[in-house]
């Protein structure tokens, strides 16, 4: 294990019947969960699924799938939350499946996918090629726009 | 005739017409003149004579009563005679002047019974005309005279002329003067023969003068009777058989009833395994989650917490290995359910085949109830043949 590993959650995303693998770097998440009946609230952002009780935390809930515009989340077995801080507020994400916690050298990662992107390379921070699969690395403190920090922020206050 | 008178004178002319006519008589005759002491001149048909009644034999009491009588006689001799039944005509021949018996005539005519007359030109057609073939004989009081086979049926060893012995049908039915029937094992004829013995009485109704037999074989009867047995015992076994089918038609169906209840526990069973390995996957589940939950609380603490991060690692591992063994299970629980409800399906099957079977079975036991009846009338009606 060489020292400048870093080492991801890797957690999946299903659209249109195919799995994608999404990796983000461990010390931005707080813990995995699985997915409790949710709170809906009114009149909320629609990329807001609602609130949680976690543990007498109240956390927003976010559906990624519907933040990434791949459509919406839905619920089975598999499906879990991701817990991570959004500057100093947990918020959880909720996805498909959450499946290992792998270890990727530097020379794994490929910061220059080559082509534009748009909107989303704010938060991609690249892909990893690990063994078959390719993994998109997401850095998750860039996932909101700064309104959508703050319809967060609004939401228990 | 009682008027004519013979003259002894003429007797040429007279031997010569009689000698002319005994052929014409159907069934023959003998003609005889006598003197006073003798048999002097004889002529017998070709078709009948009296051997012992000789030119030159002395005259006896028939003689002696014309010429006592002086007038013609005519009577009905029994066989103790001249050996055969006979018609007796004789009278005197006179002298010219008619006041004197010179000798005297006689014309001797067998008598024969109807039946023995007939029996040449009947016998042969009725014999073949009866189904089974037939065979007649004829008996006078001492003898067979006449016999008669058929190409279906006969009696070789039966010759004519043989006298009648006391066992014989016919001297019991001469001496009964009635009909006598009796039946004929193989032993006796070859075949299972039935044989009517029917008097044949004179003329006048009151002496028996012989019998009229008619044996006719019983094959066909018989052996319709038997065959109507074979048949009965035959249907009966059947039946029997048909009784054992059904039987063990609805013990296949308990067993199919059993083993569909058994395959029910097991389908039953299999589900509970099924809620088990929920359950352990769950677990796994939740095992992962843990293990997933160590590791980044170890990446958090950083150098300090790299150990703890390798244990998490290999928690994680070992529910993924759990949930796969979950999968492995599943899917084999998934052929033994396909197998299951395979058999479901051929035991429902076999359960139908097996109600068929039955059903078919009644079926049979009904068309064999009604040809058990058929052989009982069968075997009734050969009785009466």
């Amino acid at each position: 294990m060489a020292s400048d590993d870093v080492q991801m959650v890797v957690f999946s995303l299903n659209v249109e019947g195919s799995t994608y693998d999404y990796g983000v770097p461990i010390l931005q998440v707080q813990g995995i969960e699985r997915l409790p009946d949710i709170t809906k609230l009114p009149q909320a952002e629609s990329f807001i699924e609602g609130i949680i009780n976690l543990r007498n935390e109240i956390i927003p809930l976010v559906d990624l799938k519907k933040l990434f515009a791949l459509g919406e989340i839905e619920r089975s077995d598999e499906t879990r939350i991701i817990i991570f801080d959004v500057d100093d507020r947990k918020v959880g994400v909720i996805v498909d499946d959450v499946q290992e916690v792998i270890h990727v050298g530097q020379e794994q990662i490929e910061s220059n996918i080559g082509i534009n992107i748009g909107v989303s390379s704010r938060y991609i921070k690249g892909v990893a090629k690990v063994e078959d699969k390719l993994i998109i690395i997401i850095d998750l403190s860039k996932i909101f726009t700064s309104e959508q920090k703050e319809a967060l922020e609004t939401v228990d206050k | 005739m009682q008027q004519i008178k013979l003259k002894w004178s003429n007797m040429e002319v007279i031997k010569e017409l009689y000698s002319a006519m005994v052929d014409t008589y159907e069934e023959g005759a003998v003609f005889v003149v006598t003197d006073m002491e003798k048999v002097i001149y004889k002529k017998a048909s070709e078709k009948f004579d009296i051997p012992k009644l000789l030119v030159g034999n002395k005259t006896g009491k028939l003689a002696d009563t014309v010429y006592k009588r002086k007038q013609i006689l005519e009577l009905n001799l029994g066989v103790h005679v001249y050996g055969v039944r006979v018609k007796f005509v004789a009278g005197p021949f006179w002298s010219d002047d008619e006041t004197e018996v010179l000798g005297g005539w006689a014309l001797i005519l067998p008598r024969v019974h109807k039946m023995v007359g007939a029996f040449d030109t009947f016998a042969p057609i009725i014999t073949e005309m009866l189904p089974e073939g037939g065979f007649m004989y004829l008996a006078d009081k001492e003898k067979f005279v006449k016999k008669q086979g058929s190409s279906k049926f006969d009696i070789p060893m039966f010759e004519t002329g043989v006298p009648l012995k006391d066992s014989d049908l016919a001297t019991e039915c001469i001496l009964s003067k009635s009909k006598v029937v009796r039946e004929f094992s193989k032993d006796t004829y070859g075949v299972i023969t039935q044989v009517s013995c029917y008097p044949l009485f004179d003329n006048n109704k009151q002496e028996v003068v012989g019998a009229f037999g008619l044996a006719l074989p019983r094959e066909l009867p018989l052996r319709l009777k038997g065959m109507a047995d074979n048949l009965g015992k035959g249907l009966s076994e059947v039946s029997a058989a048909m009784e054992e089918m059904a039987a063990a038609a609805s013990e296949v169906a308990n067993n199919q009833g059993n083993l569909h209840q058994e395959i029910g526990k097991v389908s039953d069973d299999a589900k509970e395994i099924n809620n088990v390995l929920s359950f352990i996957k769950e677990i796994a589940d939740e095992t992962k989650m843990l293990g997933l939950n160590a590791a980044i609380e170890a990446a958090r603490a950083g150098e300090a917490g790299r150990g703890f991060g390798v244990v998490a690692e290999e928690i994680r591992k070992l529910s993924d290995q759990s949930k796969q063994t979950v999968v492995q299970i599943k899917e084999l629980l998934d052929r033994v359910n396909n197998s299951i409800n395979k058999t479901t399906a051929l035991s429902d099957a076999t359960l139908e085949n097996t109600q068929q079977v039955a059903a078919a079975t009644e079926e049979v036991n009904a068309s064999l109830e009604e040809m058990a009846a058929l052989s009982q009338q069968l075997e009734i009606t050969a009785n009466q043949l």
